[in-house]
């Protein structure tokens, strides 16, 4: 038999790394999730308004001042990445240190916008609540989730950040954390637009 | 550059990929860092041991599940008689030796929640995605070998919630294993919608992480991690069912989530996604208003057809490479197999709503979907051709597997062609709530895909444990199974075409159907003794391990693939060595005295021409 082949494959055989490749991969999954419930959204939206079981009310305006948050938090990220790439570590520091301030910013915007709704009416669930309620509600809440899990890793890195005494560190973590983010950050601007205007 | 040269990197210094690799392989060589029992058996990350955890766990719940459907179909042999056992057994749902009404549908949801997902989805796909996949594509092991272990364990936790719902006082779910609700979210609609639900669905959504964990690892290893020399046209068939099996996974199975996260709020947070002013006994039973059960529906075949298709695609792999093996073959038509997979992959996510054509839908909606449908007979029946031409004139060796494989075109052509009256909607509006559908997916789905199963075992037993499976036990198997199968569910279409409906208790209180009682006797005494005659292939399976012949050729099946180029007792990555180069597809059988074959190793001749191109 053949076994005595003398090849060790290297860098080069493989166009993206695995890691990032899975990445990618889980991300389109998670569009699927998003896509299935927005789907699902814009249906039932459609059938009651026809028939008027639809409940209208207006967005809070905290969820404006979150979406910004979260899109500076991704804009600081994106010069995050810059610093490190250029091995400038106190840039480095300060820009992580802000994405992750502005994402607990985001979620704990969140959570005061469901809190607005319960006062102006909108329930998650029980006899007063209406599907437009609880979509809001589902919509956000699970987004919010994958902000959570991506906001843990921040914290990491950016501890990481601080704590490490040397330059030399690897590249795969922050490109990772900041494909998820941007991912994560462009998921709440459609889901946003979608609770918005549809 | 041998890997043994780089085991010392530090983190710190992983900065490029190359020595993210070095890094790699240095976990993986498994020379430098002693086994314990627990690193080895129970936490191992060597992906041929998640598989054989894989396999076991699911031959549990095939053992589990099969189990149901004999009882069940003992209720529906013998309606009226008594067996002392099942009192034993089921202890109060089993009153008096006759199945309680409510428990018969929660043996039923939970024979189908089983076979769908636990043993065609996470046995069948956990097992030869971890075995086959880096023993093929020639990787040390998967792109993360720590998520490929938490895949496992969320498999067993899945396996630990649904199994602990046979426990509960209200018993297990009960709203058979597409839960439409508002059975499914009701407690007053059926017992089983209580506690056992609630069990079900939070099971199912383990699962469904165990699977798309496990889905991203095989994807990412089949792009990216493939030796030198293999192609995508070089890689064997098993391969590319792996990959697109994994991707339908990757993008069907966070519907299925969505779906039932929204039937979680409905059922404890009161919301209305599917429910909707619902009388039970002329009482309102939610006050819940405005919700639509057909939206579930929508969502859950969205899931529900791809999810056939994951359980058929490996199947279809690995029957193409033992039939290649066995007949001494090349594949016919290599590339029309890998596009009629693509083929019937991008199909599965548009034919949907053929689940749904007595839903109320637009007939002009239905027949798009028949059309839709029917069209995946054409990428079916190439795939079926080519397994028989690549059969017809061969030098078959008739070993167990590819009897198995042998069986398993013969089941897919059956069932197949049912799926053709089906998928015509002026058919199925007769048939959908009959036995002929019963029929239809065990033949095409179930008994098929197990025999997919049941190849794969026989043929890479071998190369899992180092010994061989005894063959005249295996034989036994296989005819008991595969006339059994057909005496099971063949008689089925004729009950489903005069009418007799699937899911009810009993059919002997209806007068139409009293003349078929003795054929549903005989379909059960059939169907209990094919689950009995299982117990030949689990004691040929588990004696085997310890008692079987052991394997003293490194490539015993005369095979071409790079799995057999690994030493007998592969070690924690695999090669002892350098992985091998490959230079030709795995398909090169009798291709120069009509005997002979060359592995994917050796290296074309000069002036040699490829076969399939
Ligand atoms: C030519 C190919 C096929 C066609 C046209 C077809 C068509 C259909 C149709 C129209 C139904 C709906 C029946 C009803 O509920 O009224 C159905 C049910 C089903 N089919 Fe097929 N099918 C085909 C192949 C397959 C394959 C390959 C599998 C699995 C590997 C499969 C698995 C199933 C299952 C599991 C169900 C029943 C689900 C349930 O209601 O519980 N089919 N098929
Ligand atoms: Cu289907």
């Amino acid at each position: 038999m053949a076994t005595t082949a003398t090849y060790q494959p290297t860098a080069d055989d493989y166009k993206i790394n695995p890691k990032k490749f899975a990445l990618w991969a889980a991300i389109a999954s998670i569009c699927m999730f998003f896509i299935g419930i927005t789907s699902a959204f814009i249906v039932k939206k459609g059938a009651d308004v026809a028939n008027g079981h639809w409940m209208f009310f207006k967005m809070p305006v905290i969820f404006y001042f979150s979406t910004a948050a979260i899109v500076l938090s991704s804009v600081s990220l994106f010069f995050a990445k810059k610093f490190f790439l250029k091995g400038d570590k106190q840039g480095y520091q300060i820009s992580m240190l802000i994405s992750s301030l502005l994402g607990t910013a985001f979620l704990v915007m969140q959570y005061l916008g469901w809190k607005a709704l319960v006062s102006i009416g909108v329930y998650l669930g029980g006899s007063l609540s209406n599907p437009s309620g609880s979509f809001f509600y589902i919509i956000s809440g699970t987004h919010a989730l994958h902000i959570l899990g991506g906001l843990i890793i921040m914290y990491w890195a950016t501890i990481k950040a601080f704590v490490r005494q040397t330059n030399v560190q690897s590249k795969l973590g922050i490109e990772l954390i900041s494909t998820y983010w941007h991912f994560v950050d462009f998921l709440w601007l459609y889901l946003f637009a979608m609770l918005l205007f549809f | 550059m041998s890997s043994t040269a780089t085991h010392h990197v530090s983190e710190e210094a992983i900065y490029h990929k190359a020595e993210w690799h070095a890094h790699h392989h240095h976990e993986h060589n498994g020379h430098d860092h002693q086994d314990t029992f627990f690193s080895k058996y129970i936490f191992s990350q060597d992906h041929k041991m998640i598989a054989k955890q894989f396999l076991v766990t699911g031959i549990f719940w095939a053992i589990i599940g099969g189990l149901m459907s004999a009882l069940f179909r003992i209720q529906l042999g013998y309606p009226d008689e008594h067996f002392g056992f099942l009192s034993s057994l089921l202890g109060h749902w089993a009153p008096d030796g006759k199945i309680d009404p409510q428990y018969y549908l929660a043996l039923v949801t939970m024979h189908g929640t089983i076979m769908v997902f636990f043993v065609l989805t996470g046995g069948l796909s956990g097992t030869f995605s971890n075995f086959l996949i880096p023993l093929q594509v020639g990787a040390r092991d998967m792109a993360s070998p720590a998520l490929n272990m938490l895949s496992y364990w969320m498999f067993v936790l899945s396996s630990v919630v649904m199994f602990s719902s046979y426990f509960v006082s209200s018993g297990p779910a009960s709203a058979g294993w597409t839960v439409y609700p508002p059975l499914s979210a009701l407690p007053e609609a059926v017992k089983g919608s209580g506690t056992g639900q609630g069990l079900w669905l939070i099971s199912i959504a383990l699962f469904i992480v165990s699977a798309l964990l496990g889905g991203l690892n095989y994807v990412a290893t089949i792009l990216n991690m493939r030796t030198k020399g293999m192609t995508m046209t070089r890689l064997p068939l098993t391969i590319w069912s792996f990959l697109l099996t994994a991707i339908l996974g990757i993008l069907s199975f966070p519907v299925l989530l969505s779906c039932a996260l929204l039937l979680i709020f409905d059922r404890s947070l009161g919301t209305s996604f599917y429910l909707n002013e619902i009388y039970i006994n002329g009482h309102a039973m939610v006050e819940q208003t405005g919700g639509s059960s057909i939206l579930f529906q929508h969502l859950f075949w969205f899931l529900g057809h791809p999810e056939v298709y994951i359980v058929i695609l490996p199947a279809m792999g690995l029957v193409s490479e033992v039939l290649a093996v066995s007949a001494r073959k090349p594949i016919f038509g290599y590339k029309a197999m890998i596009g009629s997979m693509l083929a019937i992959g991008g199909l599965s996510f548009i034919v949907w709503a053929h689940h749904m054509f007595v839903s109320g839908m637009n007939p002009f909606v239905g027949s798009i979907f028949v059309v839709l449908t029917l069209i995946i007979a054409v990428p079916s029946a190439v795939k079926v051709f080519n397994w028989i031409a690549t059969i017809w004139r061969g030098s078959i060796r008739f070993t167990p597997q590819s009897l198995f494989a042998i069986g398993f075109v013969s089941l897919f052509i059956s069932g197949g062609l049912t799926g053709l009256f089906l998928g015509n909607s002026t058919v199925d509006i007769e048939l959908t709530k009959t036995y002929f559908v019963v029929a239809h997916f065990h033949i095409v789905m179930g008994v098929a895909a197990f025999f997919g199963l049941f190849a794969g075992v026989y043929h890479w037993y071998p190369k899992m444990f180092g010994r061989y499976m005894n063959n005249t036990l295996g034989y036994i198997h296989f005819f008991v199974t595969f006339i059994g199968s057909y005496l099971i569910f063949w008689p089925m279409h004729y009950q489903g075409m005069a009418g007799l409906p699937r899911w009810y208790y009993t059919h002997s209180s209806y007068e139409t159907f009293g003349h078929m009682g003795e054929l549903s006797k005989f379909i059960s005494t059939v169907a209990v003794i094919v689950f009995l005659m299982q117990v030949f292939f689990i004691i040929n399976f588990f004696y085997s391990m310890y008692k079987g012949r052991k394997v003293t050729e490194q490539n015993p099946w005369e095979a071409t693939t790079l799995e057999w180029t690994t030493p007998i007792e592969a070690p924690h990555g695999n090669w002892e060595g350098d992985i091998p180069e490959v230079h030709r597809w795995p398909y090169d059988y009798s291709k120069e005295n009509g005997e002979g074959f060359i592995t994917q190793t050796t290296p074309m001749k000069p002036g040699e021409v490829q076969l399939h191109h």
